[in-house]
């Protein structure tokens, strides 16, 4: 903020300040904030904050000492008069709070608690799906990918000699780059380490429109096939590793083992979509033999463009593509925005969550509507005498409503503060799940967001005492009041609507998190297709610099694997290309007998994976018939051999009880028919809660060059992790300029997978859980102010022989048929609504009978709870008290 | 007395400041600890002058509708001696806290 700006808001500030001292000292007060603004800033911005807050409270404390201090007489201008009123409201309602602890404390609980949890959620929304992207004109950028219906993919990655196409056709666009994910062995003198990069093409920061901050980014000559090998690396891993030493740019880095040029340093916000801290040209080749659909795209649209048409003119840029290398059109470019893409797993479970917090906080106001309607109930003597002796009914009304204000103030206050830190827990506890480029601060949008929640709650639930004390006759309330304060019927059908409808939402809260609690457990008691116990994985990655060819990586692995198997305690030991939940290597192939499809027909992509001798055995995968590879196959000596999973059998040899002996091939090509040697169970690679494809086993030495980079799986006797340190040893013995990474069990990995269903699941546990909470506090408020009005009523009837259990029943029969009333709303709109939860339910039914009657049992049974009290309280009565007080 | 009255005399003290110098002063002498917020200044600024403590010194060469900013105030003879008086009574405490210290190490 300039200056100037900062006087002209203090100067809006002043208003504030008691017109006195305005008028005669406005600009040295100016002079003198703007001076302590000036001091505070070179210590930073939250000492600028802090410098606002003092001034603003320093404002407010002068006017109060104005006018409650010395000053207190004199003439007064009407809004200084309403003001001053103000503050004896202010006052006046402090002290009643004071009087009734309990209730106010309870207030302010509930609100904190139907606040906090918004404050998570919306916090969550407003990062995932409306915060601008940190770049220039971001609703003009687009992601870019393609996809094959007919090999059952929705993205297959964009293939470059595509992507050079569309460069020289499209006519929307202005510009648009490929990305690549990679990892990169990053050597230096400190050793080796595993880094996350991005293959990218030259125009990937023009895009984005990122400058960088030292050097320039890649040139055309640098992305091409063979180009000067150069990077870029961030701004992160300049301050970390190089000091944010300017004379980096020109210097060099080892990666993969090959001297890469450092031409300029990037800042932070271009590590995007994920959080790559170095960067080198993707170097595409546009006359590539093979076709290769690994890229995702990224492009800005030239103004006014919309997605449709962006889209169209794509596609038409497309059009040569089809001609060289895809007759059959299986292959199309999309068009989507860009956060559609990125937050695309998000969106259901935000919906679903923001609709249990919204119902959490409407059952947190009924709640305090009841509350606050009690409380204007008994309070109704009090209205009546001070109506009685000449207090204007607007005036009651506002009394009233400043009350709930700083009832809602104190609660929004508190449940910005406590959601705040839980959404700071949250996010730690998902974190590596969320896209790179969400931050997380307290910003703007959510403070706005709190105070509108927190004014509307006053509102909410502000109205309907403050319209009852308004409604209420003199006469009657002084005549209740000798009659010890009945509630009108009209008070007491509010009340028990109020508590039907928080059953009704907390039934709806409820069901669905059962629902999500039990579909979180079917998934997490899935088959996984393999033992995660007792295994270890870990990752090397060969460079090609020091392991040209096939053999010598080959030989790496054989070498490694042996020393594994040769420690004590090691079980089995084995190598796979692509382990489950992390990665796809799609191809195509046709078994024996199977003509070539025809255009249009389907050919769904075959997962391909390279594995060792031992990893089945490693990994725990059983075989439904055949055998595993042992250390003679795939040898050029004997014949290509390949393992099928389930899937892959049902699909290609639908009805065949046992395909071992089949043989398949790569399609398109006429290379030799390789036999089915096992079928391998199916491994629920692509997430418990996902179907499984078609998928392949080769063994490693059949296809040597395809070992740059492999996972190791060891099964180990006693604890896992515990071989970790050994691993590191052995590596470091065979080569030791190879990192090792992403060391975990296997049953970190699979709890990893689930990590974000876990964890939304959870919330949506502890939402339900707070809501019958709530609902059953509600109720019993409820119940016992009922009963105690009534106490009267119970009194005669037991002095007329009345017995114990009958005033019990009667009690609890009224509060449980509003409770089953509620409930059974509740379960109308669950199992009407309930398409909403469908995405993440995952082959559980919304309408699950053992769901729907264990949470109809546990309202019941909260309900019953509820009246259970009030009921035996009000049998206990001692008639002669009552009538005798009368 | 109020403290911030306190330092706004011992500013005065030493000659005519306008309210933004004797903030700085006090920011200053205190080494940041204690600020004087615009409407605490004026505040006791007003005060002090109802209590005839300090007073408005007229500037000569200010016109009279020229801006307000620079208003100079001094310190007055009862000024003067309540801020002595202040002063003392202060440094009996701490001679009185001093003693009490040393006695309860001996």
């Amino acid at each position: 903020m300039t200056p100037t700006r900062a006087r002209r808001r203090y100067r809006v500030l002043l208003h504030l300040a008691p017109r006195r001292l305005r008028e005669r000292h406005a600009a040295g007060m100016e002079d003198a904030f703007i001076d302590a603004w000036h001091h505070a800033r070179r210590s930073g911005r939250a000492a600028v904050l802090i410098v606002w807050l003092r001034a603003t409270l320093d404002l407010l404390m002068a006017s109060f000492r104005d006018r409650t201090g010395a000053h207190w007489r004199g003439r007064r201008s009407p809004g200084e008069r309403g003001s001053l009123m103000l503050l004896m409201e202010i006052r006046s309602a402090l002290r009643s709070f004071r009087r009734q602890r309990a209730a106010t404390s309870l207030v302010v609980v509930m609100l904190t608690l139907g606040i906090a949890a918004n404050v998570v959620v919306f916090g969550m929304v407003n990062e995932l799906f409306l915060e601008p992207f940190p770049f220039s004109e971001p609703d003009r950028l687009v992601y870019v990918n393609e996809r094959a219906p007919k090999w059952n993919l929705d993205r297959t990655g964009i293939n470059f000699p595509d992507f050079a196409e569309w460069q020289k056709g499209v006519r929307m666009f202005e510009t648009m780059a490929l990305v690549d994910g990679v990892s990169l062995n990053l050597a230096d003198a400190q050793g080796a380490e595993r880094v996350l990069g991005a293959r990218v093409t030259k125009d990937l920061f023009a895009v984005l429109r990122v400058a960088p901050i030292l050097g320039r980014t890649f040139n055309a000559e640098e992305d091409r096939p063979n180009g000067p090998p150069v990077a870029l690396i961030s701004e992160r891993m300049w301050h970390e590793r190089f000091g944010a030493d300017e004379a980096i740019v020109g210097s060099t880095l080892q990666l993969n083992g090959v001297p890469h040029e450092i031409v300029g340093v990037m800042p932070r916000t271009a590590e995007f979509p994920s959080a790559a801290p170095i960067w080198v040209p993707l170097a595409g080749n546009s006359n590539q033999q093979s076709q290769n659909y690994r890229y995702e795209g990224v492009a800005r649209l030239k103004p006014g463009v919309t997605i449709a048409q962006a889209e169209q003119d794509l596609v038409r840029a497309h059009a040569p593509a089809f001609e060289h290398h895809d007759k059959d059109r299986v292959v199309t470019p999309f068009v989507q925005p860009l956060r559609d893409s990125l937050v695309g797993d998000f969106r259901s479970t935000a919906t679903a969550l923001t609709v249990a917090v919204v119902l959490l906080l409407a059952i947190a106001c009924a709640n305090v509507a009841a509350i606050m309607l009690t409380r204007a109930i008994s309070r109704r003597h009090e209205m009546g005498i001070r109506l009685a002796v000449g207090a204007g009914r607007w005036r009651l009304v506002r009394q009233l409503l400043v009350e709930n204000a700083l009832l809602s103030l104190a609660g929004g206050a508190l449940g910005v503060a406590i959601g705040q830190w839980a959404l700071r827990l949250l996010v730690a506890s998902v974190g590596e799940d969320l896209p790179s480029w969400t931050t997380f601060q307290f910003d703007l949008r959510l403070a706005l967001f709190a105070v509108g929640l927190t004014a509307a709650t006053s509102i909410l639930f502000g109205w309907a005492p403050a319209l009852h004390a308004l409604r209420g006759d003199l006469r009657s309330a002084m005549q209740d009041s000798s009659n010890g304060t009945t509630l009108s019927p009209g008070g007491r059908r509010v009340l028990t609507w109020l508590v039907g409808a928080e059953f009704a939402l907390a039934a709806v809260l409820l069901i669905g998190g059962a629902l999500l609690f039990r579909a979180f457990s079917q998934v997490s008691q899935t088959d996984p297709g393999f033992r995660p116990d007792h295994a270890l994985t870990f990752r090397i990655a060969l460079p090609d610099a020091s392991y040209a060819d096939g053999p010598a990586r080959l030989a790496f692995w054989e070498r490694l694997l042996d020393q594994i198997r040769a420690v004590p305690g090691i079980e089995a030991a084995g190598t796979i290309t692509c382990p489950p939940f992390t990665c796809h290597w799609g191809n195509f192939f046709r078994v024996e007998g199977q003509a070539p499809p025809a255009p249009g027909e389907q050919n769904p992509v075959v997962l391909h994976r390279l594995a060792s001798d031992g990893y089945f055995e490693a990994m725990g995968i059983r075989l439904a018939s055949g055998r595993a590879f042992d250390a003679r196959d795939g040898r050029a000596s004997s014949a290509p051999v390949v393992i099928v999973n389930e899937t892959f059998a049902r699909t290609f040899w639908p009805g065949e009880a046992d395909v071992v002996g089949r043989r398949l091939r790569a399609s398109g090509g006429d290379d030799a028919w390789i036999t089915v040697i096992g079928v391998a169970r199916d491994v629920k690679h692509y997430g418990l809660d996902r179907p499984m494809r078609p998928g392949l086993y080769f063994p490693s030495p059949q296809v040597p060059s395809d070992l740059s980079t492999m996972v190791v799986v060891v099964r180990t006797s006693g604890e896992p992790a515990e071989f970790s340190a050994a691993a590191r040893a052995i590596v470091r013995g065979v080569d030791a300029s190879l990192p090792i990474y992403r060391v975990q069990t296997v049953e970190a990995m699979l709890a990893e997978s689930l990590r974000t269903r876990a964890t939304y699941s959870w919330m949506l546990a502890v939402f339900a859980g707070l809501a019958v909470v709530l609902a059953l506090g509600g109720a019993y408020g409820v119940a016992s102010y009922l009963v105690t009005q009534r106490r009267r009523e119970i009194g005669i009837r037991l002095a007329m022989g009345a017995r114990d259990a009958d005033i019990i029943r009667t009690v609890l029969r009224r509060g449980l048929v509003t409770i089953g009333a509620g409930t059974a709303v509740g379960l109308a709109i669950v199992t009407s609504g309930a398409g909403l939860l469908a995405d993440l339910l995952s082959g559980v039914s919304p309408r699950d009978p053992v769901v729907i009657a264990s949470a109809v049992a546990l309202l019941g049974a909260a309900g019953l709870l509820a009246h259970w009290i009030p009921a035996r309280r009000a049998a206990r009565v001692d008639p002669v008290r009552i009538l005798r007080s009368a | 007395m109020k403290p911030h009255w306190f330092h706004i005399l011992l500013s005065l003290s030493a000659g005519h400041r306008h309210g933004l110098a004797i903030a700085r002063e006090v920011r200053q002498s205190s080494e940041d600890r204690i600020t004087l917020w615009p409407a605490t200044l004026y505040g006791s600024l007003e005060d002090l002058t109802g209590l005839g403590w300090i007073e408005e010194i007229a500037d000569a060469k200010r016109r009279p509708d020229a801006s307000e900013r620079k208003r100079y105030y001094g310190i007055t003879r009862a000024g003067r001696a309540a801020f002595d008086a202040e002063t003392r009574r202060l440094s009996d405490l701490v001679r009185l806290a001093r003693q009490a210290g040393r006695r309860q190490q001996a």
